[in-house]
């Protein structure tokens, strides 16, 4: 089992979420949160006030997928997310040890 | 259970249980002539909401034995048989077994033992042995009344706390939230510890509580033990207090609200839970206000200056100086709101007591005076005190002159964001309003408060906040609808001119930003162009952004957290600068593009399905429309459908009248692209006299150029057909184009007019586009000199998303749009020195590479 967290466009929520159900993924994780890779911040002036912005918005997207299904996961979340702009994000995979589900006690690909 | 009131099935559970438990204790063997009894040494009794005759199916049954010092072996062996039984009913017993000192001893270190202490009635044993322990409880509380003052208003600060979160508005615990049966029972507790009452219903012995609405109240508590029952009920026996959606539909069904051409039944439902929560939590708060006020009283203050004589302040409350002025006078009704919301006070309850009946039995009247209305909206456009707009919300005193605010008075919204009932929500935007006004959110934003100063009618901000949600109450687009509804309104109150018609504008797309500047591509230049173009102006932007701003913080932390400020703040910047550049977004450019793509459709009906064409129009920006000729519109697009696999197509356009060619060109962008067919027009002497660049969002360039004819008129189809085969290598890379040029500038015989221009200028504007560094640029003609610049751009890593270049005998202008490597404008300093100084050099013309 694998960990994917991705780090997307907020407009781009949709049709990640949407692609990444359609492949049979049951569930996912959604964080709003704020950081620069290097797409960096900028500064807006208004009446002479500098309003800086150095943290971007973004969104993270958590899911636990089986390993025979993260190269397609993977891809779903790479092709909807792209923009070709700066500031597309990045995906990370981490290994996962167990799973369990709490409602049932089912464990590891049951559980996910 | 359908009919009859909460408290009467309540109240017969209880004598129910009551018998049950009685006849469980002589069926094991106690005796009413037993031992212990007699000896005065021990007594059963019931506690908590059991006490109080209040149990519901599923609640718990609390009992308590106190025994002088030891209790026999018999009477335990009893006891525990009892106990057997009852848990065997699948009952929830809880029981202690307590002297007297352990009891009070207990009751001040666990909270909640305390306050089912205060509920504690008889069932059984020695009556004497009961009324000694009463005693001593009570004594004891009387010494120690501070310290349970103090916890009282902690457990009330952690409930306030704790269910203030929205999901306890959509599905709320009618039991521990907010308004719920809780409420009530800390009414009582407060009513018997300070104030030596044996019930609530006593308080009113007390001159302050004299009017206070008791009878709403007991009405209301009622409903939710009917309520309560039916959740326990179907929860199957359990406690169960939440009333989650799934129960919501089935009570309101079994309850018999049905649906009709308005509301659901459940939402009906809905309505009728809120309006009696609301009601306790109000007035639990009203009760507290005046309770703390004798507990803990304040000096008499003076009378502020310029307070109007008929009033005076009690307690910091307004007050009638006489009583029974209202009916006569019901304009003071209005003017006590209006000096309790400037002062800060509220109002005293036989104020509102007499309020209220004025309001039913002159309102009508008292709406239809212009003075009244005018103080009306006073205190609607200077909310300084907002519990004092709830109270007039609560009194019918805004329905009054805003009868389409009944149909979402009590509303509960189903959605996962909000958290208050529609008309709260209306009065809450009113409240952050004001704070915005008064630079209260400064710290973390203070640009709202900048922007809030810049208003030309800040009381329209007010107004709208009050309204936008106003067509709630209908089926159908809220914005709509609300908006349809305003222009009555307004004119009710008294409103008109330009408001009639930006008021509704801003109801109807109130929520336009909001929605944007999460969903859509905030990187893409025609997002902000479009949102330029519905809001029109500064001043409604402005509004707009306040609008939503104010929404969202009302709303809830869901909608109103930084994160999605910090989306709102980024659209609004930049469709800031649209509206203020004037160029793509203004009302003619607006109406001239809209003809254009129109225009355009209709003639590519014929050739291409319908969809295509809108998909491809899409992928074009504003500009190209703006700029761009019909004619050579409807060339690029037949360009770009039939192109299939092909990575360059062009139309050839000679012209009769003067010796120019016209390349309109659609091929696959690059980077470098621009100068590599600048590079080939020059490499066949070919001179650029104008050119139009547009790249689009899907990768493709629409180009148009204005060059001058091939030079042997006799061999130019074969030039140009050479030129077209070079233009698809070179697209490829597979052309060494520099090579090819350097060779030819070597080659020429006719020497290259190197000349230090006199005409020269660059100017980089990086204000004009959020999302384009535009460098302008003016210098002498000269052969080469935009395959140069072209070159120049291209070497500094940037890449050109539009151009727009003309030239006559003497001189080239030109405007590129670029962008840095990375897809966004320039924003590093010494890049942009570096871009305007390699342009100028390139115009200045180096002599110095000429063999």
């Amino acid at each position: 089992m694998k960990k994917i967290e991705a780090i997307i466009k907020p407009f781009k929520l949709d049709e990640v979420k949407e692609a990444i159900l359609q492949l049979g993924v049951s569930g996912m994780t959604i964080t709003e949160l704020k950081g620069f890779g290097r797409q960096k911040g900028h500064k807006e002036i208004y009446r002479g006030a500098e309003y800086v912005v150095d943290f971007l918005p973004k969104i993270k997207i958590e899911v636990v997928v089986s390993t025979n299904m993260l190269p397609r996961v993977l891809d779903a979340i790479r092709t909807n997310a792209y923009t070709g702009q700066i500031g597309d994000g990045k995906i990370f995979v981490i290994p996962v040890e167990k799973a369990v589900r709490i409602r049932t006690g089912e464990e590891d690909e049951d559980a996910i | 259970m359908k009919q009859s009131s909460g408290y009467l099935t309540t109240r017969k559970y209880a004598d129910v249980m009551d018998r049950f438990i009685r006849s469980l204790f002589l069926a094991q063997g106690l005796r009413e002539k037993a031992g212990e009894i007699l000896e005065e040494s021990i007594a059963f009794m019931a506690l908590g909401s059991y006490g109080r005759r209040e149990i519901c199916l599923g609640s718990d049954v609390d009992l308590l034995v106190t025994h002088r010092g030891k209790l026999s072996p018999e009477m335990s062996e009893i006891l525990s048989r009892v106990l057997h039984c009852l848990w065997d009913a699948k009952l929830d017993v809880g029981h202690s077994v307590l002297t007297v000192q352990e009891c009070n001893r207990l009751a001040m270190t666990d909270f909640r033992f305390l306050t089912s202490l205060l509920d504690a009635r008889f069932l059984m044993g020695s009556r004497s042995f009961y009324r000694l322990f009463q005693a001593a409880f009570w004594s004891k509380l009387e010494r120690e009344k501070d310290s349970v003052l103090k916890q009282f208003l902690i457990h009330q600060e952690k409930r306030q706390e704790k269910y203030s979160h929205e999901e306890y508005f959509v599905e709320p615990d009618i039991k521990e939230g907010l308004g719920g049966l809780r409420d009530l029972h800390f009414m009582t507790w407060t009513a018997k510890i300070f104030f030596a009452c044996k019930g609530l219903r006593e308080i009113k012995r007390f001159p302050v509580f004299s009017h206070f609405s008791l009878d709403k109240l007991h009405h209301s508590e009622s409903f939710l033990l009917k309520v309560r029952n039916h959740l326990h009920f179907l929860a199957g026996g359990r406690r169960e207090d939440r009333l989650l959606l799934a129960y919501q539909d089935r009570i309101s069904e079994s309850l018999a609200y049905h649906e009709d051409v308005e509301n659901t039944g459940p939402e009906k439902f809905m309505r009728h839970v809120h309006l009696h929560l609301n009601r306790i939590r109000y007035g639990s708060q009203e009760f507290h206000v005046k309770a703390m006020d004798i507990m803990d009283p304040r000096s008499v203050e003076p009378s502020p200056d310029r307070l109007p004589p008929d009033f005076q302040v009690l307690r910091g409350n307004i007050i009638l100086a006489r009583e029974g002025q209202l009916s006569q006078n019901p304009l003071l009704i209005l003017r006590g709101f209006q000096e309790a919301n400037r002062r800060g006070l509220l109002l005293g309850s036989g104020f509102i007591w007499e309020a209220g009946k004025s309001i039913v039995e002159q309102g009508k009247a008292l709406s239809a005076m212009p003075e009244a209305r005018s103080i009306f909206m006073d205190l609607l456009l200077r909310p300084q005190n907002p519990k004092i707009l709830r109270l007039a919300l609560e009194m019918g005193l805004i329905t009054l002159f805003i009868p389409e605010f009944k149909k979402i008075r009590n509303l509960a919204q189903f959605s996962y964001y909000h958290s208050e009932t529609v008309d709260l929500h209306a009065l809450k935007t009113l409240e952050v309003a004001q704070d915005i006004s008064e630079g209260r959110h400064n710290d973390h934003w203070p640009l709202f408060q900048e922007i809030f100063k810049e208003l030309e009618h800040p009381e329209w901000l007010f107004l709208v906040g009050l309204l936008h949600d106003i067509g709630k109450g209908y089926r159908g687009d809220h914005s709509r609808k609300g908006s349809g509804l305003i222009p009555r309104i307004l004119k009710r109150l008294g409103i008109e001119g330009e408001a009639l018609k930006t008021i509704p504008f801003l109801v109807r797309h109130h929520l336009l930003l909001a929605n944007t500047a999460q969903r859509r591509d905030l990187n893409d230049e025609k997002t902000s162009v479009q949102i330029a173009q519905i809001v029109g102006d500064m001043e409604r932007l402005k509004l707009l952004f306040l609008l939503t701003v104010i929404d969202s913080l009302a709303t809830g932390p869901m909608a109103g957290n930084d994160w999605k400020i910090m989306l709102l703040n980024e659209l609004f910047f930049k469709a800031r600068r649209i509206l203020q550049r004037g160029t793509l977004a203004s009302p003619d450019a607006t109406k001239r593009v809209d003809e254009k793509k129109k225009a355009l459709q209709r003639v590519l009906k014929a050739e291409f399905p319908a969809p295509k064409v809108l998909h491809l129009m899409d992928q074009v920006s504003t500009r190209y429309f703006l700029h761009t000729p019909l004619e050579d519109m409807v060339e690029h697009f037949r360009l770009a459908l039939a192109m299939g696999k092909a990575r360059l197509q062009w139309r050839l356009q000679r012209l009769d009248h003067a010796p120019v060619t016209r390349v309109i060109l659609c091929t696959y962008d690059k980077p470098g692209l621009f100068s590599k067919m600048v590079g080939l027009f020059t490499l066949h002497n070919i001179s650029v006299l104008s050119g139009n660049i547009f790249t689009l969002k899907n990768g493709l360039a629409f180009d148009t150029y204005e060059v001058t004819n091939p030079l042997d008129p006799l061999r130019e189809q074969e030039v140009w057909g050479r030129i077209f085969e070079e233009a698809r290598l070179a697209i490829e890379d597979a052309l060494p184009l520099d090579d090819l040029i350097m060779r030819k500038a070597q080659r020429s015989v006719i020497p290259r007019t190197g000349y230090v221009s006199q005409v020269k200028k660059v100017k980089i504007d990086n204000e004009a586009s959020d999302f384009f560094t535009l460098i302008e640029m003016k210098g002498g003609i000269r052969t080469g000199l935009l395959y140069d610049l072209a070159k120049e751009i291209y070497s500094l890593g940037l890449d050109i998303r539009f151009a727009r270049i003309n030239s006559d005998k003497e001189k080239m202008t030109g405007v590129f749009y670029v962008r840095d490597g990375s897809g966004q404008k320039i924003y590093d300093d010494p890049v942009l020195e570096k871009t305007r100084q390699g342009m100028l050099n390139v115009i200045i013309g180096s002599q110095g590479d000429l063999p």
